[in-house]
């Protein structure tokens, strides 16, 4: 907070004619003269933003991450409350003491009335720094720097001190940007450097100084820097991405506008006192200079705020992704204390599907995969305890309308819900049992069909939507609503190969989804060319071929496993269609195979899977989602290859003990390896 | 006068040059700051030199060695600087995923936050290694990691078993459980690592989840694929075999022999063509021909003409019901000999099945004494033809003292009962003790066996668990007495104390003793000892061995990931040697809980085995 040295009324402020107190000495006297001292600023704002930019740039953090701003607003720094205070507290100090140093630096003696408000910002600033280190949220060299350039605008001379100045205002500009990427970094820095001259500026301003000239030029720069400052924070708005809907929703939609609104306060505020009376008497005079400080701390009160906003702007997730009509909407909520992951795919209206995370933390170390022990302690075994499963009853969207219970899918992680969208609704709420929340949504067409979304085969058309969102592509249609040249390709080789290992016969299980009968079909085909026996009822030795979606092929899957407990059932294998690749189906095989045109474990497979870490704890990948992702990306599909996948425990017997592997692999619990060369 | 005063005058006294340099000195520590934490990590001027080879598939497969600058020069030269030439600890580790990872995200300047992004870019796995590690002892730089050899381009491997023991020349054979693959490296030149070949999955299809290597005289290896067939149905073996499995990570395993090169030789069925015990052998899907062939632990006695192999587990995870425990039968109870007359074609010779001990009970079957024979260790005398096993779950160790024999006859000679209350005074018995590593010395007198130790709660609600360590047992008289011996565990009496012409205790070391089931899983002898000649040679009288606490993560039986170095005393005692210590945490063992390898900062590593090693310039 800044003070004045005297709340009392003052003399009317004169020239002064004393010498600089504080003269370091070289020969160089007296207030710089205007442009001179204008010319110094825009060096010493240049200085510092060069210095900041330098070290951005060197250290790649003005590179744009290859992470669409949907996902981006999942992520945050993980930091205690405690640490973003500090991050505040020692930004706006720092910034304070290092605009003061640079104000008398530049304004000359006439500043000096501002030395106990400089000292005072130093020994915040300093303590902030220290506490920082404590929490260990700063290495100690980094601590140690910081501080002495701290002491050093607050103890060396005017003159020495505005160079130490400059540095304290790249540092502080860093440590802001640093935590940011791309243009977001450059931006930021570029406001904390600017809001820290305004701050410096008006915190003379705001002081009672016997130095007239001093005094104005400080409410020259201040207004001047605000200005500036505004510019920046509209490049900080439209660069941060938030949606109109969202710039008063949200806190940092709030901080963001803030950082328009509170410099153009500030400059607002300072501009009355840009005036001169000629004629005014001197108690006019003196009420004046009065109001004038006044509405200079006022000022100076805005930018404080301001930069800790700019502060707190880099310990929030980035802008939430706002509604693009027929495009999957996938955004954070909050209902009351549960902070959740909402898909809505898509935002078209009409027949609209909703999923909703599972409540899983996102942060996978901090997840569990493990089961209920059956009433079997196993003590303090990290990783055996499970939450109860939400009560799913108290889970509902809607559109304006009734109220929709979310449900699961078998096959797909998280909750379900189809919600009717009526045309002209621009949002959902979403209620639980902690509270509720709202999603803008919009409408228009979308490349995925309605009814197709509202059927079974919806998860697995939602998570090619998510794919492709998430990859920044332009949608893509439900998978299940055509079988794929390349999918009937992969299928139909594989068939092939299994004939030429010597599988005798094939059992295939399909469902009604136009791609699962096309490939029913051209199974049959391939199997009469190549000889290879379609049973019309299972028999032990057959293999199964799996050729519908997720929730028919999860139940076949259960209960085959089941059935192969008690007697030989398919001894030929399992196999599944590709498109039934995602852990919630494999999981419910024993050990299954299928065709694909990618192999999991390959580092760009594993990355998408990693990816979605950051959303939800419950995310998985899938087939569909993964290319619809890679498609965007435009990455070409590689040789057909079959995979065998099996649950991989090594301690059968102790159900529970599981350390599991976190989300974010393509089989947790799992290994999927490849079973044949490149198919033909 | 004021503070503020003499501080003036303090400054005024300054010299402007004196000023600027304050200025200048302030900008050093800030840049300091940035970056020294990065300038002193553990990569910073590491060269990664990368070999890659062509896999069966046609694809690149890599070993990649961030070898510490000057770690070849210092090591050698440190080595020299106590009399020796140098000898290292290489270890077997995978990347924790970032998923596990407990070490913090480093953190520079004062209230920049940690980077969100870092955890986008965090999320991806890290590379599995090879660590090799100084263990030349008296060496300055003695338990250092001086290089990590990463492998790719697969991750998540789920680095195992290597060999039991390494001789000059000896490529090494590491098998990753959850990939399929086995790595063959070269260290003919360490601390450099060279990539000799790689078995993938594709190549072993009658068998998965490999597990433990042992390498014969000539250089080639044998090693035990635990799983089944990648492709459920029947498999063709190399010879020619036909066994039916139910699929990847199911059952029968096998047997593979690699050449020296890593050139796969031959696959061998473990399982018989006639059905083993239905009852003990469950398998899931259930097989027309039951098995309980599922190899883990293999040793080999050449001069004998036989192999022994222990069956551990169906390593097939099939949940079908959550809150129901899956039959105890996936455990397997069963010991192998094998006809290695043509050693190519390995042939099961006889199928065993441990008795059960008397504290076996219907009531908690899977703790009975014979409840997953893990591993098995042979005699090495000419004179003597005996092996050993033991029991994960069991808590039991036994023996046969004749691998030879057509109808080998098992017997319990140790219950871990007998000696728990040194590993941890409050335990009062040895079942699900969670043994691991069983070695005999090469004199035959001393049988080594590393044990974790029981989690709590894992005999029932009010069970508190145990610690773990290294225990010795003297087996002298036992290995002694030959097919003569007397020695079987039957009645209660003997879980306390086994007899006379049974194993005694020797030593027992705890490790990690305040945490329950925290002890090693694994371990090595060091097989190697300086010579007159400056020359590293076998030795049959090791003075010190290796461990490691952990066994696999995704069990829920993990570990703290620390590799521990124990000197064999006079008389056997072991003792945790202190000097081999963290490199940065400075205590005893090396903790492979760190943000900074010589690969990067990838966190958190599993190490699960280890062997030692020279150059081959180093050893006769």
């Amino acid at each position: 907070m800044v003070t004045s040295s005297s709340t009392t009324a003052a003399p009317p402020p004169k020239a002064s004619t004393h010498p600089d107190p504080s003269s370091d000495g070289s020969g160089w006297a007296g207030p710089p003269a205007g442009r001179r001292g204008a010319l110094l600023i825009a060096g010493a704002l240049a200085l510092a933003t060069v210095i900041g930019l330098v070290v951005l740039i060197t250290t790649g953090v003005t590179e744009t991450p290859d992470a669409v701003p949907a996902l981006l607003s999942f992520i945050a720094p993980e930091v205690s409350p405690a640490s973003v205070v500090v991050r505040i507290v020692l930004v706006v100090a720092s910034s304070l003491a290092a605009g003061l140093g640079l104000a008398r630096g530049v304004m000359g003696p006439g500043a000096n009335s501002a030395t106990a408000a400089l000292r005072g910002a130093a020994v915040v600033a300093g303590a902030a720094v220290v506490v920082a280190g404590v929490l260990g949220d700063a290495g100690w060299p980094a601590v140690a720097g910081h501080v002495l350039l701290v002491v050093g605008v607050a103890a060396l001379p005017r003159r020495t001190a505005s160079a130490a100045a400059v540095l304290l205002a790249a540092t502080v500009a860093l440590e802001v940007a640093v935590v940011r990427w791309g243009p977001a970094a450059v931006v930021e820095l570029l406001v904390t450097v600017v809001l820290t001259v305004a701050l410096g500026a008006a915190a003379v301003a705001a002081v009672r100084s016997d130095d007239a000239v001093a005094a104005r030029r400080a409410t020259v720069l201040g207004a001047a820097a605000s200005l500036v400052g505004a510019g920046v924070g509209v490049a900080v708005l439209a660069i941060d991405g938030a949606a109109p809907v969202d710039l008063l929703r949200s806190v940092r939609g709030i901080v963001a506008l803030a950082l328009v609104a509170l410099p153009l306060v500030a400059a607002a505020l300072l501009a009355p006192s840009l005036r001169t009376s000629p004629t005014a008497d001197d108690d006019t005079v003196t009420r004046r200079a009065r109001q004038w400080h006044e509405l200079a701390r006022w000022s100076a009160g805005a930018l404080v705020v301001a930069l800790g906003g700019v502060a707190l702007l880099g310990a929030l997730p980035g802008a939430p992704q706002g509604p693009q009509g027929g495009r999957a909407l996938l955004r954070p909520v909050t209902l009351g204390t549960e902070r959740e992951a909402v898909l809505v795919a898509p935002t078209a209206g009409g027949r609209t599907l909703v999923r909703l995370s599972d409540g899983s933390d996102p942060d996978p170390a901090h997840a569990s995969s493990g089961m209920d022990m059956g009433g079997m302690d196993m003590g303090g075994m990290g990783g055996m305890s499970t939450p109860p499963p939400p009560d799913l009853s108290r889970y509902t969207v809607s559109a304006g309308g009734t109220p929709v219970l979310f449900g699961t899918r078998a096959g797909a992680p998280g909750r379900w819900a189809v919600v009717d969208v009526p045309a002209g609704s621009d949002e959902l709420t979403l209620t639980g049992p902690q509270g509720s929340a709202t999603v803008p949504v919009a409408t228009g067409s979308s490349a995925a069909d309605g009814a197709t979304l509202a059927g079974p085969d919806g998860p697995e058309c939602a998570d090619a939507q998510f794919g492709d969102l998430l990859g920044g592509g332009s949608g893509v249609a439900c998978p299940s609503s055509a079988l794929s040249p390349a999918d009937a390709r992969t299928v139909t080789a594989a068939v092939s190969d299994l004939h030429s290992r010597g599988l005798r016969s094939l059992y295939l299980v399909g469902d009604d989804s136009a791609r699962s009968r096309a490939a029913v079909a051209a199974v049959r085909d391939t199997a009469a060319r190549v000889g290879l026996a379609i049973s019309d009822a299972p028999h032990p030795e057959d293999g199964l071929l799996v050729l519908s979606g997720w929730e028919s092929a999860h139940a076949t899957l259960t209960d085959v496993t089941a059935a192969a407990t008690r007697a030989p059932t398919f001894a030929g294998g399992q196999f599944l269609a590709p498109w039934l690749l995602t852990p919630g189906v494999l999981s419910a095989g024993s050990s299954t195979m299928f065709p694909l045109s990618f192999t999991p474990q390959d580092a760009t497979p594993r990355g998408y899977a990693a990816l979605l870490t950051t959303i939800t704890g419950d995310a998985a990948p899938s087939y569909a989602g993964y290319l619809a992702w890679a498609h965007a990306h435009g990455l070409p599909d590689g040789p057909n290859r079959l995979y065998a996948a099996a649950a991989i425990d090594v301690m059968p017997g102790m159900p529970g003990m599981s350390g599991g592997d976190r989300a974010g692999a393509w089989f947790p619990g799992g290994g999927i390896v490849p079973l044949s060369g490149p198919l033909s | 006068m004021s503070g503020g005063g003499r501080h003036r005058r303090l400054l005024d006294r300054l010299s402007l040059r004196a000023k600027v340099a304050t200025i200048v000195a302030a900008l050093a520590v800030i840049a300091g700051g940035i970056v020294i934490p990065t300038a002193l990590s553990a990569q910073a001027d590491i060269v990664p030199q990368r070999q890659t080879i062509k896999g069966s598939d046609g694809k690149d497969y890599w070993v990649e060695n961030h070898v510490v600058p000057g770690a070849v020069e210092e090591s050698t030269a440190q080595a020299q600087g106590v009399g020796k030439r140098p000898e290292y600890l290489v270890v077997w580790a995978g990347d924790e995923n970032a998923a596990d990872t407990a070490v913090p995200q480093v953190k520079k300047l004062p209230g920049s936050l940690a980077k969100p992004l870092d955890t986008v870019r965090n999320a991806a796995p890290g590379p599995d290694f090879l660590a090799v590690i100084d263990a030349t002892k008296g060496s300055p730089g003695y338990g250092k990691v001086v290089n990590t050899a990463t492998v790719g381009p697969l991750v998540e491997n789920e680095p195992h078993h290597m060999q039991y023991e390494w001789h000059k020349g000896n490529t090494v054979f590491a098998g990753g459980l959850f990939s399929a693959v086995t790595y063959m490296f070269d260290v003919s030149k360490l601390p450099n690592v060279g990539l000799k070949g790689i078995s993938l999955p594709t190549q072993t299809k009658c068998g998965s989840v490999p597990d433990a290597y042992w390498t014969n005289k000539d250089g080639s290896a044998y090693g035990t694929y635990m799983g089944g067939p990648v492709a459920p149905g029947p498999c063709r073996y190399t010879g020619g075999e036909v066994r039916s499995g139910n699929g990847f990570a199911g059952s029968p395993g096998e047997v593979v022999k690699f050449d020296p090169n890593g050139k796969l030789i031959n696959e061998a069925p473990a399982a018989t063509t006639t059905p083993e015990d239905p009852k003990q052998c469950l398998d899931l899907p259930a097989l027309s021909t039951p098995t309980c062939a599922n190899p883990h632990g293999i040793q080999v006695r050449e001069d004998l003409k036989t192999m022994v192999t222990s069956d551990y587990a169906e390593p097939r995870d099939i949940i079908l019901d959550p809150v129901k425990a899956p039959s105890p039968n996936l455990r397997r109870t069963t010991l192998r000999t094998w006809d290695i007359s043509d050693p190519d074609h390995p042939k099961v010779k006889s199928v065993k099945y441990m008795p059960t001990g008397p504290r076996s009970s219907a009531a908690d079957p899977l703790h009975n004494e014979n409840r997953a024979m893990m591993e098995t260790t042979v005699t090495n005398q000419p004179g003597h033809k005996g092996a050993f096993t033991m029991s994960m779950q069991g808590g039991a160790i036994y023996y046969t003292p004749d691998i030879t024999a057509k109808d080998p006859q098992w017997r319990e000679v140790y219950d871990l009962t007998a000696l728990v209350k040194k590993l941890d005074p409050k335990a009062d018995q040895g079942a699900g003790l969670n043994g691991g590593w069983l070695q005999t010395s090469p004199d035959d007198t001393t049988l080594y066996h590393a044990v974790m130790g029981r989690q709590p709660g894992a005999l029932g609600k009010d069970d508190k668990g145990t610690a773990g360590g290294v225990i010795s047992l003297d087996i002298s008289k036992l290995v002694g007495d030959g097919t003569a011996t007397t020695c079987s565990v039957t009645t209660p009496a003997q879980e306390t104390n086994p007899g006379p012409g049974c194993p005694s205790e020797k030593s027992v070391l705890p490790i990690n003793g305040d945490e329950k089931a925290g002890g090693p899983h694994w371990g090595a002898l060091d097989n190697l000892a300086l010579g007159q000649d400056g020359f590293y040679h076998q030795t049959t009288q090791p003075d010190r061995l290796s461990t490691a606490n952990y066994f696999v993560a995704r069990t829920g039986l993990d570990g703290d990931h620390r590799v521990c170095m124990e000197d064999i005393g006079k008389g056997g005692k072991m003792t945790l040697d202190t000097a081999f210590k963290d490199e940065n945490t400075g205590q005893p063992c090396v903790d492979f809980n760190r943000a900074d390898w010589p690969h990067g900062p990838f966190g958190n590593a599993k190490p699960h085995s280890q062997l030692f090693v020279t150059a081959d310039g180093d050893v006769k």
